[in-house]
């Protein structure tokens, strides 16, 4: 569970890029983040996962306040950034057992989850090589890897589906459902509306720094007229804000 | 033309290897300009030594007729810098910055890329020959009491000169990535190929080593067809019409060297129309093997670390792996003995009389006055070659855009950190403390150097280091250059490391002269100075430590 109170975000003494911004993100569920380019939504994700610090409110993941008690709120996150580009010197298998050093997942049978992990994304021929001679979507697929591997309660995925070939898209969105469906939380960003449509529970909007909606898509359409695109509902929805 | 030009101006504006980035001007900010100004008065001291020696060379050149020869060896000299820095810097910038497959698809020549990174490194390469040889010229003139003819035609050489040298490093850079286009593993090319260019270039510096006092300058003359002109003549043939020029002002003398510069150059972009793109194509790529992981290796991968282990041990991949990382950050810590020997077996083999038998028989270490200088020699070693170990000062700028990383993971900032200063600590004691730990080892055994020194020795070359390596620390997480496009940029167009070289500079030769003056002045038997010069040192290696832990905590803290 996710839950915001009252932060905001103020750059530079003045620049308010998020303001007064409260949601909760519901276990069991996939609550998509969705927003106009700079509305917010990448300085509410730092804040979320303790990049950034909010200058008031507070942020809790599972109970664990990000501010207090990082390392333990930490812990409890697999994150997936937009930007797969990190750690290209390192071989796959050697990034996956870093990260699972870092979030101290037991050794004990440790290279059986990286194996089935791999087997699902059919990554297994390619661990033993540099992330450097991946394909964009194979880095996207071992940073999902990555963050997975400690079975962390709280999925935060941004952009995640950019890059990634249909077979691979298909297995990332099954695996953020039965995610969801064990119990846990997800949390991701997007731009794709139709993805957003076809997987999320539930929407967090944003723009200009406020929450302008939040709730299900079911419930957002029956504001508008019947026959109106999820697009067209989205532009109304962040022009009035 | 035009393209090369726009290019050229492109390339400028974003630095080396950053085609393609931002264009946003940059802000005016206060803390840049002070650290620019800042470094700036630190080389002044160097300015002032290197415009005496212009001088008095030209006053003892002068008795005997001679004072052009003070212009040939400076521009040799200057030849030789831009060679032994020209090389790393080319091979990097033509070949593994990030920007060459952004580029290679433009409708361009490769001459017009080529040309384009050759003018932007040549503008780069200025910095560093005009420090070095514009105050010996000015010395030079001052001294000579030339005229307006003498520093036009200073000022023409000062830009021709590093020309000849960057093009020498161009074609070598383009004729190894050529020839070894299909090797599996490019990044050990390249390494392996400014490892062997810099013994080369240093071997070739050591030929031409000359010593400046008058006498020895005046014999070496009087033999004639010696072997510094040969080795001058046979390297950078036209250096002498660039020395009439300046030296008579004869300016159809330079007119020939710039002609000579223009064919050079002509060559250089023939071979960079054959050569370039057959080496840079698929040069960011790595051969991907796609061979299944054996069971053994899954399971030693998979054996459980720490989290501190885990950052050390990837810190050390991804600095052994980054050719760029490595040559500019780790390599040299290793390196410098062997331009230490160079010289000496160049010299050695030169003067075929000397004995090294004889030359080790003087060398006695059993009395307290040898054995107090070996250990200051390794303190020394280990304060000074810690000026070459750029890890921990380009630790957090090394970070780039994925500083986020540190701040996502939950592990302490205080472990991330301290991996990152331990991985710095152990390059610098595998560079410093285990040669000096082999040479006294041999001493002990060789030549009675008495036991006890060895502990004191480890102790104080590794504290040495840790204070190195933390001073680094310090000025990178105070200063980190984190808005980079290429690696290139991360650790060479980051005025932060050489603040960090001149901070550790100072420290190096404070405690050094400390430690000297303290002996003499407290008159303690040895073993009981070094054991307190050993307590001091881990003292402030201790101090130092911490600081820079709770200093980094807090400042990256505060990084958004």
């Amino acid at each position: 569970m996710i839950q915001l109170e009252h932060v905001s975000k103020v750059y530079s003494g003045t620049h308010k890029a998020v303001d007064d911004c409260s949601f909760f993100v519901e276990d069991g569920k996939i609550t998509g983040f969705i927003g106009p380019n700079g509305a917010g939504k990448t300085t509410t994700i730092k804040m979320i996962m303790g990049i950034l610090e909010a200058s008031e409110g507070k942020i809790l993941l599972d109970g664990e306040d990000i501010r207090r008690n990082a390392i333990e709120a930490k812990k409890k996150i697999g994150f997936v950034s937009d930007n797969p580009d990190s750690f290209l010197r390192l071989k796959g298998l050697e990034y996956l057992n870093f990260m699972a050093d870092i979030y101290d997942v037991p050794g004990e049978g440790r290279a059986e989850k990286i194996r089935s992990m791999a087997e699902r994304f059919e990554m297994t021929d390619a661990l033993g090589d540099r992330i450097l001679s991946y394909s964009h979507g194979m880095r996207q697929k071992i940073m999902v890897m990555g963050a997975l591997l400690h079975d962390p309660s709280l999925w935060i995925l941004d952009e995640p589906l950019t890059g990634l070939d249909p077979r691979a898209a298909f297995e990332l969105k099954e695996m953020m459902k039965e995610h969801a469906a064990s119990g846990r939380t997800v949390l991701f960003s997007t731009h794709v509306l139709e993805v957003a449509e076809k997987l999320c529970d539930k929407v967090v909007i944003i723009n200009r720094g406020h929450i302008v909606y939040q709730g299900t898509l079911e419930r957002l359409r029956e504001d508008y007229p019947e026959g109106t695109s999820l697009e067209e509902i989205f532009l109304a929805v962040t022009e009035h804000a | 033309m035009r393209k090369y030009l726009l290019l050229t101006r492109k390339l400028f504006k974003s630095g080396l290897g950053g085609f393609g980035g931002s264009n946003k001007k940059k802000k005016f900010r206060m803390g840049n300009t002070l650290l620019m100004l800042f470094l700036f008065v630190c080389l002044l001291p160097l300015l002032g030594v290197l415009f005496r020696l212009g001088g008095d060379a030209y006053r003892t050149m002068a008795v005997i007729g001679q004072e052009g020869l003070v212009l040939s060896m400076a521009f040799f000299a200057s030849s030789v810098l831009s060679l032994i820095l020209g090389f790393p810097m080319l091979i990097s910038v033509f070949y593994l910055t990030g920007d060459i497959e952004r580029l290679m698809y433009l409708p361009v020549r490769p001459w017009q890329i080529v040309g384009a990174k050759f003018t932007i490194s040549l503008i780069f390469t200025y910095l560093t020959s005009f420090y070095f040889l514009l105050p010996l010229l000015a010395g030079y003139g001052v001294a000579a009491g030339a005229g307006i003819g003498f520093w036009i035609l200073a000022v023409a050489a000062l830009f021709l000169l590093p020309v000849i040298p960057l093009v020498y490093c161009g074609i070598l850079s383009m004729v190894i990535m050529r020839v070894f286009k299909r090797a599996k593993n490019k990044d050990f090319i390249t390494v392996v190929s400014v490892i062997l260019s810099l013994c080369l270039a240093f071997a070739l510096s050591s030929l031409g080593n000359l010593n400046l006092e008058g006498g020895a300058l005046q014999e070496l003359l009087l033999k004639g067809g010696n072997s510094l002109m040969g080795l001058m003549n046979g390297i950078f043939p036209a250096l002498r019409f660039l020395e009439e020029a300046v030296a008579e002002g004869n300016l159809l003398s330079l007119l020939l060297f710039l002609a000579i510069t223009a064919v050079f150059v002509v060559v250089f972009i023939l071979i960079a129309e054959r050569l370039y793109f057959a080496g840079a194509m698929g040069m960011r790529e790595t051969k991907a093997g796609r061979k299944r992981i054996t069971a053994e290796e899954s399971r030693r991968l998979s054996r459980r670390k720490s989290a501190g282990g885990a950052c050390f041990r990837k810190e050390v991949r991804l600095l052994v792996r980054s050719p760029i990382y490595f040559m500019n950050c780790v390599m040299l810590v290793f390196l410098w003995p062997l331009f230490i020997l160079i010289p000496v077996a160049i010299q050695i083999f030169q003067n075929r009389d000397v004995s090294i038998g004889e030359l080790l028989k003087l060398v006695s270490m059993e009395g307290t006055g040898g054995t107090a200088l070996t250990l200051f020699v390794v303190l020394c070693i280990s304060l000074g070659a810690g000026m070459f170990n750029y890890v921990a000062g380009t630790a957090i700028s090394r970070e780039g855009k994925n500083l986020y990383f540190m701040k996502v993971i939950p592990v302490p900032m205080k472990v991330q950190l301290r991996a990152k200063l331990l991985t710095a600590v152990s390059f610098g004691v595998a560079g410093t403390t285990l040669y000096c730990m082999i040479f006294l080892v041999a001493s002990v055994i060789l030549f009675g150097l008495p036991v006890w020194t060895l502990p004191f020795a480890l102790v104080g070359s590794v504290c040495a280091n840790v204070i190195q390596c933390a001073i680094q620390l310090f000025v990178d997480l105070f200063h980190p250059k984190l808005s980079w496009e290429s690696e290139q940029q991360a650790v060479k167009q980051n005025f932060t490391v050489i603040l960090g070289m001149l901070l550790d500079l100072a420290v190096g030769a404070g405690l050094g002269i400390l430690v000297f003056l303290l002996y003499d002045l407290l008159a303690l038997p040895l073993p009981v100075y070094a054991g307190i010069v050993c307590l001091a040192l881990a003292a402030a290696a201790l101090l130092l430590y911490k600081l820079a832990l709770a200093y980094g905590a807090k400042r990256i803290a505060d990084y958004e």
